[in-house]
This record gives C-alpha cells, sequence and structure tokens, in this order.
C-alpha cells in the first residue's frame, strides 16, 4: 500500500536528487574545462574519501563516539594496514569484515 | 596517449576493464556494504510506519542511503511535504561535486549514457568508479552501468527485504558488514593517494578533508561537511601539488 502524500514526497525528492546527480555530468563533459579545474576536479575523490572515512569510522551511529562504545575506531587501523601492504581492495573489505565481527565477539 | 586511435588506447590503458561484467566485479564490495545497510534501512523504515512498497519505491527512484533514513524520520515525525523535500536536496546537494569529478572521464559517451551513469550514482559507486577510474582514464558506458545497476539493485532488494522481515534480522551487525563500507573507503583513499604523482600532497588533503568534515559536523548536517570538507581539501592537495611539481 502506498499513501498518496508519501507518493508525492518520495517523487519530489527523487526528481531534487537527479538534478545535482546529472547536471554537471552531462553539462560539464560538454564543456572545455581549464587544465586547474580538471587537476582540481582530480583531487576531489581523495577529498571525498577522507571525508566519507573520517565520518564512517568517528561517527558510525550519525554523531562521534570514541572506543570501546565505537568498535570501527579500532577495527580502521588493521585495516588501514591490510591497505597499504595488500593493495587490494577486496583483501581489505574481507578484512575489515572479519576484523569487525571478531572485535564484536571478544567484545561480548 | 593517442585519444584518436580507440583499439591504440583501449589496449594501452589500465582498468576499468571494459565491459559491463567488469563492472558488476568491481562493485562487489558495494554490494556487500548496501545489503548490510539496505536490510538496516529496510527494518528501521518499518519501525517508523512506512509500507514494504514505499520503501522499494523509494530505494527504486530516490536512492540515496542517508537521505532516506532521513526520509522516514521526517515522514514519521509528520513534517510537510515541501520541507521534506526541500531537505533531501540538502542532503543530496554533495551528488554535484561527484558529478563533476566524473565528467571528465565521460567526455567521450553520448549525453543519453551521461545522464544514465549520473542518475544512480552515490557515494560509494562513485568512490569505486573514480578510484578504477585514476587520471584521465575514459570511463565504458557499460562497466559504469555494471557498477551502478548491481549496486542499486541490491539496494533495492535489501531494504525491501528489511522491510518484509523487520524486526525478524535484528542482529546482521554481529557479522561485522556493516563495516564493509568504512573498509572499502579506507582502501580506495590508500590506492588514490598511491595514484598521485607523488603522495605528500594527497596525505595532507586526505588529512585536511578528516579533520574538516570531523569539525564541521559539529555544526552543519553530516552531508554539509563533506561539501566543506571536499572544497578544502581538493584545494590545499591542488595548490600543494602545483608548488610540488
Amino acid at each position: 500500500m502506498m499513501r498518496t502524500q508519501v507518493f508525492l514526497i518520495i517523487l519530489g525528492a527523487a526528481i531534487v536528487t537527479l538534478i545535482p546527480r546529472i547536471a554537471p555530468l552531462v553539462l560539464l563533459s560538454r564543456m572545455a574545462l581549464p587544465g586547474r579545474v580538471v587537476r582540481w576536479l582530480g583531487l576531489v575523490p581523495v577529498a571525498v574519501l577522507s571525508s566519507l572515512l573520517a565520518q564512517a569510522v568517528a561517527m558510525p551511529e550519525g554523531r562521534l563516539s570514541l572506543p570501546p562504545e565505537n568498535l570501527a575506531m579500532v577495527a580502521i587501523i588493521p585495516v588501514l594496514l591490510i591497505a597499504v601492504r595488500t593493495k587490494s581492495l577486496i583483501m581489505t573489505v574481507a578484512g575489515g569484515v572479519a576484523v569487525m565481527a571478531l572485535l564484536r565477539w571478544v567484545m561480548g | 596517449m593517442d585519444i584518436m586511435n580507440p583499439v591504440l588506447f583501449e589496449a594501452g590503458s589500465k582498468p576499468p576493464g571494459r565491459g559491463y561484467a567488469h563492472g558488476v566485479r568491481d562493485a562487489v564490495p558495494v554490494v556487500m556494504g548496501y545489503l548490510a545497510i539496505g536490510l538496516a534501512f529496510g527494518v528501521v523504515a518499518k519501525t517508523a510506519g512506512v509500507t514494504v512498497i514505499e520503501v522499494a519505491f523509494m530505494s527504486l527512484i530516490l536512492y540515496a542511503g542517508s537521505a532516506q533514513f532521513v526520509m522516514v524520520g521526517l515522514i514519521a515525525a509528520g513534517v510537510p511535504a515541501s520541507a521534506i523535500i526541500v531537505t533531501i536536496f540538502l542532503v543530496n546537494v554533495r551528488h554535484l561535486l561527484y558529478s563533476a569529478a566524473i565528467s571528465p572521464h565521460v567526455r567521450h559517451l553520448r549525453p543519453w549514457q551521461n545522464v544514465l551513469i549520473g542518475s544512480e550514482l552515490t557515494d560509494e559507486t562513485f568512490a569505486v568508479a573514480s578510484s578504477r577510474l585514476g587520471q584521465g582514464g575514459r570511463a565504458g558506458a557499460g562497466w559504469f552501468l555494471g557498477i551502478n545497476n548491481v549496486s542499486h539493485a541490491t539496494w533495492i532488494v535489501s531494504t525491501t527485504m528489511g522491510a518484509v522481515l523487520g524486526s525478524a534480522i535484528t542482529d546482521i551487525r554481529t557479522l561485522g558488514f556493516d563495516f564493509a563500507l568504512a573498509a572499502m573507503f579506507a582502501a580506495l583513499l590508500i590506492l588514490q593517494i598511491e595514484s598521485r604523482p607523488t603522495w605528500m600532497p594527497a596525505v595532507t588533503a586526505a588529512a585536511v578533508g578528516g579533520g574538516v568534515v570531523l569539525c564541521a559536523s559539529l555544526v552543519v548536517p553530516p552531508s554539509w561537511a563533506i561539501i566543506a570538507a571536499t572544497l578544502m581539501a581538493a584545494t590545499v592537495g591542488m595548490v600543494l601539488e602545483e608548488s610540488v611539481a
């Protein structure tokens, strides 16, 4: 069952979300961009990833928290070591899941 | 590199893999993370009184994790529709940056292909795709859609399953899958830093990004903190790279 009001909310939200997702991709890929802008855009992934990682590790429940409540802050240490050593995305993700499961088991 | 000769370029370019199947394979870490978070979202949404069909429809056409959590909270609180839509726009406006950063990699594609690619852009699919593309790599349309489609399909299925099963699946957390995306961001960040000409500016930019996002999260919503941190970190990184070069 779908309520009309909720249907309209979801539809409206989806439309206003599509604009920032699509507009730069379609418009900027048609334009010649200055070299400096392209270089700046090339650094956006590093900038975004460090922000997303910091939020995922320091505020996993949406607010800042520390160990022992926040186990992500402990698990990230071996995970970063695995990433640097293996340079493998899959190994790091599998290792991270295993480390977190182990930590939860140990902490009861 | 000879961009006018696609065969030469393809043979000489590193991954991204060319086709749809490669994209699906590259999305495996995203799939693991979305399974865990999607199930959790479905449970939360159901508990907040959102129906299974509404959850499925939301995941189909809105497809944005943090925005969906915010939305069910606002719906449950009885906030007016217009206020919810404005809030969701503010939560999702950070996609401008992802979309802009992908644009140099898709110049050779048709506009309708770029519309399809952009419509399924998320934090996680952007992270995977931009890391695979590196500097100046050209994205295959099939490859990008492979990443996007399997991630989106996982999100629709896992959120709907969560809403159907409800509290019957309370503790998926014990398995550690909720940490998959954090581990993925860590691995992609390391790979991104390695791909830069020199690592010092990128490491500094990452430190700025992490520091700014946490400080900013104390005063603005988390998604705005990402925008502030990204603008500052990318600028610091670029200035440092220019001064090193």
